[in-house]
């Protein structure tokens, strides 16, 4: 239902110049110079459903593109592998606490079918406030595809499992709004994050405005990494204290916490003048230059002057950023 | 405490209840069978509620949201045979509960509890017509009938276009095997000419040739206005809900011109209603009809696609009542 359409330079000026305007005085602007260029534009957009005509523009404001959330965090990363040993279900209680609706696992070694069965119990007997759960976890001898088929339909919460490690690469749409992916793709560290690639592109409303004000990744995040050190990404540096002896709560108050929250497209370097720039996600976690918080996302192999995508892992523009990440074993999927 | 009344199918109440739960207002929300009269105190003027397992006395309540479905019992199965004395005792018991619940409306009204919404009065379609009328607000010439030679002389005189719809809500059945939802339609020549002399009572309307739709939301004086070109798809030309995800409806923020603003506050004043959701037309003319308001209708479909966060005001104004 949602797509996008490439439009040039000019009939961006046209549409934000004269907004409500006939098509004659439009034309009459330019000196009647363009007349038949305008006429292709305005029939452009019309097939696309991208205008309507009407004899009164004053009845159709512009849309408010304000953007508001009732909670101050929505979405959380936990991370663990086989050496993490924080309490995960004192971090489920925190967040539900925060009415912290959605969450994603991402278990980077195998673990015990129990150990997740007790999580989503531990969530439904709270009758818990966190109603979408992501888990990402490796393939592992008791994983049964209708087994896990059915963990849709017994644990109501779960919008997304992803079996990484896979011998194949699938993707099975349980409902509209839940999915079963199994991929080939190691994600075995948080290293694997941060990928800017259209196939991510999210075309509605809700990013749409968000991203006018807010960073389109971190906004009304946090995050738990696999040493339980409370961060706004798990592949940031920066920690802000450990769950062991921190709330999130503290966190959240802390506004050198919330700093990158406000970080918009607009305010990062190249993305400000791309045109994806309000449906696309970001990174503040890997960029170009490591040192700058406004600077590209490093995975993005982008050029909006050129409208050009390119493997960003093999740019040797970014070789230095891709070293110091020690990224170099990366294999881009 | 704020009290919402509603049920537990409705979305929008979840999304009210998220706004207020973050702006850390206290609020009970009680679906269909959640809330019980347990005791009425004349001495003192309050009344206990039983809210699940709490007890809640009426004069903690300070204001208090008529979202939607009143106040239900579990009526018990009654043993008789005779299954006329059955039904008549089971609908004393609905009369019964109906007054209770009535008492309890009247006693948050008689003791200022401030609200939005409303169960004491509904004016539906007929009644609203004619305030809408009586305010300036044009209406479709519409006509109530049983006899087929009124209709077929309704039908000429409006110009061979008329369509149907429900006197009161619309119908809406389920079943196993069988799903039915009242539309308003379309009705032919041929339609006309299968019916019989004489039929139930109902309502026909001109068909207003229209260029789009509006469902304006009014709460408290403040209209949140949506146009809908609803004739871009066959399917939704004539009832709106009939829309598909495949052309969907172009639905944008809409300013009413003033002076429809104004007729419209005077009918709800008229209406005795603080909040609704109304439904009007354009035609082609630029002409402004009047179709009916919804004292309890869904806003999240007007809310989300204009941007216009409907729910987090009623979180605001609850808060402020």
């Amino acid at each position: 239902m949602q797509s996008i359409h490439y439009i040039p330079n000019s009939l961006y000026e046209l549409i934000e110049d004269h907004f409500g305007k006939t098509i004659d005085d439009i034309k009459e602007a330019y000196q009647n110079q363009y007349d038949d260029i305008i006429d292709e534009y305005i029939e452009y957009l019309n097939e696309n459903n991208c205008v309507f005509f009407t004899d009164h523009p004053e009845c159709f404001p512009a849309m408010n593109l304000q953007w508001d959330y009732p909670y101050k965090v929505s979405n959380a990363i936990i991370d663990w592998n086989k050496n993490s040993n924080y309490n995960i279900f004192e971090v489920l209680n925190q967040l539900d606490m925060l009415h912290c609706k959605h969450i994603q696992f991402r278990f980077y070694d195998p673990i015990e079918k129990e150990f997740l069965l007790k999580i989503l119990d531990f969530l439904n007997q709270k009758e818990s406030i966190i109603n979408s759960l992501e888990i990402y976890i490796p393939n592992t001898k008791w994983i049964r595809q209708e087994e896990m088929e059915n963990w849709f339909k017994e644990h109501l919460r779960i919008s997304l499992i992803c079996i990484h490690s896979s011998f194949d690469d699938e993707i099975i749409k349980i409902t509209d709004d839940k999915i079963f992916i199994h991929t080939k793709q190691q994600i075995i560290s948080s290293s694997h994050c941060g990928v800017i690639s259209m196939n991510y592109f999210s075309i509605n409303l809700k990013t749409f405005t968000e991203s006018q004000h807010y960073n389109s990744c971190l906004n009304r995040k946090i995050a738990i990494d696999i040493d339980g050190e409370i961060k706004n990404c798990p592949s940031m540096t920066q920690s802000f204290g450990n769950i062991e002896n921190n709330t999130l709560k503290q966190t959240l108050n802390n506004s050198d916490f919330t700093a990158v929250w406000n970080i918009p497209k607009d305010k990062v370097d190249t993305c400000k003048t791309c045109e994806f720039r309000y449906i696309c996600t970001d990174c503040r976690a890997y960029t170009e230059d490591p040192k700058n918080l406004n600077s590209k996302p490093l995975k993005c192999g982008y050029n909006p002057h050129t409208n050009e995508w390119k493997d960003w892992s093999t740019n040797p523009l970014k070789k230095e950023a891709i070293h110091y990440y020690k990224l170099k074993d990366f294999k881009q999927t | 405490m704020i009290l919402i009344l509603s049920e537990k199918s409705d979305i929008t109440t979840n999304q009210v209840l998220d706004w207020c739960i973050g702006y850390q207002t206290s609020v009970i929300r009680a679906n269909a069978y959640d809330l019980k009269i347990a005791h009425i105190d004349y001495s003192n003027n309050y009344i206990l509620l039983k809210y699940k397992k709490e007890i809640i006395k009426s004069t903690k309540i300070k204001a208090v949201w008529y979202r939607r479905a009143r106040i239900k019992y579990k009526y018990p199965s009654i043993s008789i045979e005779n299954n006329q004395l059955k039904n008549r005792i089971k609908q004393h018991l609905h009369e019964e509960w109906s007054e209770m619940i009535r008492f309890l409306e009247q006693w948050f009204k008689n003791n200022s509890v401030p609200s939005i919404g409303n169960y004491l009065l509904k004016d539906r379609k007929l009644t609203q017509l004619s305030i809408a009328k009586q305010n300036s607000l044009h209406i479709p010439n519409t006509i109530i009938t049983a006899q087929k030679s009124e209709l077929l002389l309704f039908f000429k005189n409006c110009k061979k276009n008329i369509i149907t719809k429900d006197i009161g809500c619309s119908l809406s059945f389920i079943s196993d095997h069988l799903i039915i939802d009242g539309y308003t339609e379309e009705v032919s020549k041929e339609f006309i000419d299968n019916l019989s002399d004489t039929f139930f009572p109902s309502l026909f309307q001109e068909n207003i040739v229209k260029v789009y739709e509006l469902r304006i939301f009014f709460l408290k004086d403040r209209f949140y206005s949506m146009a809908i070109f609803s004739q871009q798809n066959e399917k939704s030309r004539i009832d709106v809900r009939k829309n598909d995800d495949e052309i969907p409806n172009r639905r944008v923020p809409y300013q009413l011109p003033k002076e429809i603003e104004h007729k419209l506050l005077l009918t709800m004043k008229k209406l005795n209603l603080d909040t609704g959701s109304i439904d009007m037309i354009v035609d082609t003319k630029g002409d402004y009809y009047f179709l009916e308001v919804n004292p309890s209708g869904q806003f999240g479909m007007v809310s989300s696609p204009c941007n216009y966060y409907i729910e987090r005001t009623i979180a605001q104004e609850l808060q402020q009542l």
